[in-house]
């Protein structure tokens, strides 16, 4: 479980903020979204997390251990991966992997099942590695420990649609077994189909929290339509669908379409620096 | 949870090692080339010199610490000097290959990999100090193989072993205490790239024995603050009570730096 309580981190002073009053928790067994534009302070959240960085202010708690004064037993049980995927050039895949598993209690033969789960070539040296394939070691870096929590910084940017169904199976299960998944994304497809929670952060502020299980939108239908005189209209609309149809009927419409607005489509507002719930 | 763990640091300097052993063999191999090439030199070089320092002013030739000819016919004078010149080439080495250990990760965000792993940023900053002093020493023990092996081959008499050891010794000293400023420094900050300020640091050091040596007795105090200087082939050799009270003051600093570069490593934020 992952506890953060007001965090707040300025590179400079407390104005020029990165990160203010940021509280949520991740629970086990659950898989929490964090959502934001670049910028927006999910990278600082997150690095605070794992003690890249320090918070100026706030608390954060993994598994009741305190991140800055516990951080390297915590690692016994938290598995990261940063959106970077910055990796050292000069060694194989296979090098890499031995180096990982000599700080934790697993055997290279992990490293091995899940390498070729992802179809990865161990014996290829990173500098030789493509975005996409940089991003499977990250990846099966940060499951290579038994961890019971996951921070997983933008994890499917660069990954193929295959490769990116086969991580969320194996995020899925993790979920399964009772880990606790914080992942940052832009994939808001993903966001949607994956996560039981969804923190939406912006400016450095988290302007929403939505439960997936229990999730409203303010505006449920999109309504475009078109007459003959060549008019088109698109509107949000939340009220009673038959005043919709009333109204409409009063029009001669060319054209109509009413659909039913995805929790993707909402998030969008969050980029777009449209209005906050 | 302890913060330092012998294991984890050796893992993690075997890594450092694997990582940059392209450099490290690299300079290595450079220097024991050049150090090979003067040495093996000495028989003649001996000849040409003698008459090419006559031809020179005495002021010159004390400038460049050279005004004692007898150095010339002795095999161990000689590798003092040829020592003091190929000294600041390691001394740079040792302050870039030093402050790149811990900036480059950083800049490049290999960091994030690396601290990922159950290590503390004691083990990472220790690690790579011990990285850096085997890479420093590779490449002294490099240029003290290949003096040993001409020593041998042409050195005849005037190879005196003791001697040679005792200059290697205290001389190579002034890599290492750059490669603990640079340590220090990339420990501090990563904010700018603290291999052009290591580098800077050793430059600035020698052209301050330099100048000692230029205004002779008005600023002798000037030789104090250039290692090159203090720990002069010639004056490891003396090693006398000033000499002695040096090493005890630059190794207290040396001590001093890797500890507030590893303090503060410890409490900063990664510049990442």
């Amino acid at each position: 479980m992952i506890v953060v309580e007001g965090l707040f981190h300025s590179y400079t002073n407390d104005e020029n903020y990165a990160v203010s009053d940021v509280s949520f928790t991740v629970g086990d067994g659950e898989i929490v979204g964090f959502v934001g534009k670049n910028g927006a302070g999910k990278s600082t959240t997150i690095r605070a997390i794992v003690n890249m960085i320090f918070p100026t202010k706030g608390k954060i708690t993994v598994n009741g251990l305190d991140a800055v004064q516990n951080a390297k037993e915590i690692k016994g049980f938290l598995g990261y991966m940063s959106s970077d995927c910055a990796l050292y050039d000069n060694v194989t895949v296979l090098e890499l992997f031995k180096f990982c598993v000599e700080f934790s209690d697993v055997k290279i033969e992990k490293a091995e099942e899940l390498a070729k789960y992802f179809e990865l070539n161990l014996d290829k040296k990173i500098s030789e590695l493509s975005l996409g394939n940089r991003k499977k070691v990250s990846i099966i870096q940060s499951l290579l420990k038994d961890s019971d929590v996951l921070i997983l910084d933008e994890p499917t940017n660069g990954l193929d649609p295959l490769m990116q169904s086969k991580f969320f199976e194996l995020i899925v299960k993790k979920k399964e077994e009772g880990t606790a998944v914080f992942l940052s994304s832009h994939n808001l497809s993903e966001i949607e189909k994956y996560c039981d929670k969804v923190i939406i952060i912006k400016d450095g502020k988290i302007v929403d929290r939505i439960d997936m299980k229990s999730v409203t939108i303010k505006h449920k239908q999109v309504v475009n339509y078109k007459t003959f005189d060549g008019e088109q209209k698109v509107f949000d609309f939340d009220g009673d669908i038959n005043e919709l149809v009333a109204e409409l009927s009063k029009i001669k419409l060319n054209s109509l379409e009413i659909k039913t607005k995805t929790v993707e489509e909402e998030f969008i507002k969050y980029y777009e620096g449209g209005e906050q719930r | 949870m302890r913060e330092f763990d012998i294991k984890n640091v050796t893992k993690l300097t075997k890594f450092n090692i694997k990582n940059n052993k392209k450099q490290i063999i690299g300079w290595s191999i450079a220097i024991f080339s050049i150090m090979f090439l003067y040495m093996i030199l000495f028989p003649s070089m001996k000849d040409i010199a003698e008459a090419e320092f006559n031809a020179m002013p005495e002021g010159l030739l004390e400038l460049f610490g050279m005004d004692n000819l007898t150095s010339m016919n002795n095999f161990i004078s000689y590798f003092g000097m040829i020592y003091n010149i190929i000294l600041i080439a390691i001394s740079i080495f040792a302050a870039t290959f030093s402050a790149n250990l811990l900036y480059k990760e950083e800049k490049t965000k290999t960091i994030e990999f690396l601290y990922s792993l159950k290590v503390s940023r004691v083990e990472i900053y220790v690690s790579k100090f011990v990285t850096a002093f085997l890479a420093v020493l590779a490449v002294v023990l490099s240029a003290a193989i290949s003096t040993t092996i001409c020593g041998f081959i042409n050195g005849g008499e005037t190879f005196v072993f003791m001697d040679f050891i005792q200059i290697v010794k205290i001389s190579s000293f002034t890599a290492f205490f750059f490669m603990a400023i640079s340590i220090a420094l990339s420990g501090i900050s990563a904010k700018v790239s603290m291999s052009a300020i290591g580098s800077g640091v050793v430059l600035v050091c020698y052209m301050l024995g330099f100048l000692a040596n230029l205004l002779g007795t008005r600023a002798e105090w000037l030789k104090y603050l250039s290692p090159f200087e203090i720990f002069s082939p010639q004056n490891a050799l003396l090693f006398d009570q000033n000499i002695i009270a040096s090493l005890m003051i630059y190794f207290s600093l040396f001590v001093l730096f890797i500890f507030v570069g590893g303090y503060v490593y410890r409490k900063r934020d990664f510049n990442i």
